[in-house]
C-alpha cells in the first residue's frame, strides 16, 4: 500500500517548510504515536519517548518516499525509537498502570456496569503486558492501533506469515489468561 | 479442511486477513462444524475485549513541546542511493586518478625532456654528417671549414671538432700517437650449460676453442660411478672470435646461465706507456751522466739509479704485455653438467601417502594465495576502507526509520 494523494501533498508541504503542515501531521499522529509508545515503554517514559519519536518523525518526514502509507511509516519510526529505548534500559519492565483505566473511565452509564467494564479493561491490559515482547508488539499494532497484517509486517520488518503466526500465538496465550471472560462469552465493552 | 488447521487460521479469518479461497474453505468448514463455530465466537469475543482495552491519549503539552523543538525549514528529500553513490563516486575518482596520474606525469616528463631530446637528436645527426665533410685544405683553412659546419648545424661546433686523422698536418691539433684508436677490453664470459652427454660436450667445446685459434688453459671433470658427468673448462680464444665461440658453445645444450664481463684497460695502458716513455728518458739521462762521470762514487750512484729505473721499466713493460695479451685473448669459463635423470619413484609409497602429500602441498598453495589476497587488500585498504567508513558514518547519521 503506497501513500495516498493527501499524504504526498502533506509531505510536500512539510518539505516546503510550512508550519501548518507540521501541525497537521502532529494532529494526525500524536495520539496514535503516544498510545503505541505508552504500551511499549510504559507510562513512566512514555511522554519523553513519544516526544523523541514525534521529533524524529518531523525531522525525517522530508525523506519519506511514499512506498508505504504515511501512517505505516510513522509507526515504523515510532517503533524503532521504542525499540532503541528498550535496548538502552534492559531489563525491561513495563508496569501495568491502574491510572490508565481511571483516566479512561466512562462518565456515562450505570456505576456497576462502569466498574465491571473497568475491571475487564484492567485484566485485558494485564494480560497484554504479560505477553512476550514479540507477541505483544503485534497485538498492540493490530488490535490496539488497527494496522492490517501487511502494515504490521512493514512496521516490524518481518514477513506477513510471521505476523499471522505471532498473532495466533498471542491470542492463544490471551485466551488462557482471559479464560474466565472467554468462557462467559465475553462482555460488551 | 481439518479442525486443527481451522484453529490455526481462525484468528486471521476473524480479522478478515485470509485469502479468498482459504476463507471460502474455512467458512464451509465452519458451517459444518459446531466446535469450530464456537472457536470462532470465542476468538471474536476475545478480539473485541482486547480491542476495547484502554488507550492512552497524548498529554496536552506534547504537541507544543514537539513544535518547539523542530525547525521549519525547507528540507530536501534525502535519497538513500546518495549514501552509496557518493562514496562510490569518490572511490571511482580515486581509482581513475590513480590510473591517470602516471600517464599525466609521464606526459609532463616527456614535455619537459622533449627539447633536450630534440637537441640530442640534432647533435647526433650533425655528428654523423661531420666525418663525411672534406678535411680542410690549405686553400680552405680550418676556420672557414668550421664556419661552414656552423651554418649547417644548429649547435656550436667549436667544441666538437672532427678527430684528427693520419696525414692531417694542416689542422694544428695533433693527439699523442700512443693513444690506441680502439679500446682495449679484457673480455671474460662464464657459461653454465646442461648437456645430455658430458663427454661429448667436453670434446665439442675443445674442438670449438681450437677451431677459432684458441687453447684450453684449464679443465676439471667430476665422475659418478666412473662416468664423468660434470666439469669445467677455461678457454682462451682470440678476442675477434669471442662472440662466435660463445654462440657455438651455447648450442652444446641448455644454457642455464651466461655472464659476460668486459674490463676496459685502455686508460691503464695509456698511463703505463706514458710512464714507460718517462722512464726511458730518465734512463737515457742517467746513461749520459754515466758517460761523464769520472769518480767511482758518482759512477756507483748512477749505476744504482739506472738499475732502479730499468727495474721500473721492465715492470711497466711486463704489465703492458700482460694487459695487451689479456685484451687480445678473451677468457671463457664453461661449466658443463649432465641433465639429471628422473629418479624412479620408490615402490613402497602408497597412493594414500601421495594423496596426502598432494593435499598438504595444495593446502600450502591455498594458504599462500589467501595470504597474498590479504596483503593486497591491506595495501589497497585506503581505497576501500575510507569509503566504507564514510558510508557507515553517513548511515549512522540517518534517522532510525531510514
Amino acid at each position: 500500500m503506497t501513500a495516498s494523494y493527501e499524504e504526498r501533498k502533506l509531505v510536500s508541504e512539510i518539505r516546503a517548510g510550512r508550519r501548518e503542515a507540521f501541525e497537521r501531521l502532529l494532529d494526525l499522529y500524536q495520539d496514535k504515536v503516544f498510545a503505541l509508545v505508552h504500551r511499549m515503554v510504559g507510562s513512566q517514559d512514555a511522554e519523553d519517548v513519544a516526544q523523541d519519536a514525534l521529533i524524529h518523525v518531523c525531522n525525517s518526514v522530508a525523506g519519506f518516499r511514499g512506498r508505504s502509507s504515511l501512517s505505516t511509516w510513522v509507526y515504523r519510526v515510532a517503533m524503532n525509537v521504542c525499540l532503541e529505548h528498550r535496548r538502552k534500559r534492559r531489563p525491561e519492565v513495563v508496569p501495568f498502570e491502574d491510572d490508565l483505566v481511571g483516566r479512561q473511565a466512562h462518565p456515562e452509564g450505570d456505576p456497576v456496569t462502569v466498574a465491571v467494564k473497568n475491571e475487564v479493561k484492567r485484566d485485558v491490559d494485564s494480560a497484554i503486558q504479560l505477553l512476550p515482547e514479540i507477541h505483544r508488539d503485534v497485538v498492540i499494532l493490530h488490535e490496539l492501533q488497527g494496522l492490517t497484517y501487511r502494515e504490521c509486517a512493514a512496521v516490524i520488518g518481518c514477513p506477513l506469515g510471521t505476523v499471522k503466526s505471532r498473532l495466533s500465538g498471542a491470542f492463544a496465550k490471551l485466551r488462557e489468561l482471559l479464560s474466565d471472560y472467554a468462557s462467559e462469552g465475553g462482555i460488551a465493552t | 479442511m481439518k479442525c486443527q488447521r481451522v484453529k490455526e487460521e481462525i484468528k486471521a479469518y476473524v480479522d478478515g486477513e485470509l485469502g479468498r479461497v482459504t476463507r471460502w474453505r474455512l467458512a464451509r468448514h465452519l458451517a459444518a462444524c459446531a466446535g469450530c463455530r464456537m472457536e470462532e465466537k470465542t476468538m471474536t469475543d476475545l478480539a473485541g475485549q482486547v480491542q476495547g482495552a484502554s488507550k492512552a491519549a497524548a498529554p496536552p503539552g506534547l504537541r507544543g513541546k514537539v513544535l518547539g523543538k523542530i525547525e521549519f525549514k525547507p528540507g530536501a528529500r534525502r535519497r538513500k542511493w546518495i549514501l552509496i553513490a557518493v562514496p562510490a563516486a569518490g572511490l571511482g575518482a580515486l581509482v581513475v586518478a590513480a590510473i591517470l596520474f602516471p600517464v599525466f606525469a609521464g606526459s609532463h616528463e616527456r614535455a619537459r625532456i622533449a627539447p633536450l631530446l630534440a637537441a640530442r637528436r640534432s647533435r647526433q645527426a650533425a655528428e654523423r654528417a661531420l666525418p663525411s665533410m672534406p678535411f680542410p685544405t690549405r686553400a680552405q683553412g680550418p676556420k672557414e671549414q668550421l664556419a661552414k659546419a656552423k651554418v649547417n648545424t644548429p649547435w656550436a661546433p667549436s667544441a666538437r671538432r672532427p678527430a684528427p686523422q693520419a696525414g692531417d698536418r694542416g689542422y694544428g691539433a695533433v693527439a699523442p700517437p700512443s693513444v690506441p684508436t680502439t679500446p682495449l677490453i679484457i673480455k671474460t664470459a662464464d657459461i653454465s650449460i646442461k648437456v645430455k652427454s658430458f663427454q661429448k660436450a667436453y670434446d665439442d667445446a675443445v674442438w670449438i676453442c681450437r677451431s677459432v685459434g684458441g687453447f684450453v688453459s684449464d679443465s676439471t671433470a667430476e665422475s659418478e660411478e666412473s662416468i664423468p658427468t660434470s666439469g669445467s673448462l677455461t678457454l682462451r680464444v682470440p678476442v675477434d672470435s669471442f662472440e662466435s665461440a660463445i654462440g657455438r658453445l651455447s648450442r652444446l645444450g641448455t644454457v642455464k646461465s651466461k655472464n659476460i664481463k668486459g674490463q676496459d684497460v685502455t686508460g691503464e695502458v695509456v698511463d703505463l706507456e706514458s710512464r714507460l716513455r718517462n722512464k726511458r728518458a730518465e734512463e737515457r739521462q742517467y746513461l749520459e751522466i754515466m758517460n761523464r762521470a769520472k769518480r767511482v762514487p758518482d759512477i756507483l750512484t748512477v749505476t744504482e739509479e739506472l738499475s732502479r729505473v730499468r727495474g721500473e721499466i721492465e715492470e711497466a713493460q711486463g704489465r703492458l704485455k700482460y694487459l695487451r695479451a689479456s685484451a687480445a685473448m678473451a677468457t671463457i669459463n664453461v661449466s658443463l653438467s649432465e641433465k639429471e635423470r628422473p629418479k624412479p619413484v620408490p615402490a613402497s609409497k602408497s597412493s594414500i601417502t601421495r594423496t596426502f602429500k598432494n593435499a598438504v602441498a595444495s593446502l600450502g598453495r591455498t594458504a599462500n594465495g589467501l595470504a597474498a589476497i590479504c596483503i593486497w587488500l591491506g595495501v589497497y585498504s585506503p581505497f576501500w576502507a575510507l569509503p566504507i567508513a564514510a558510508w557507515l558514518y553517513l548511515r549512522k547519521r540517518q534517522p532510525a526509520a531510514q
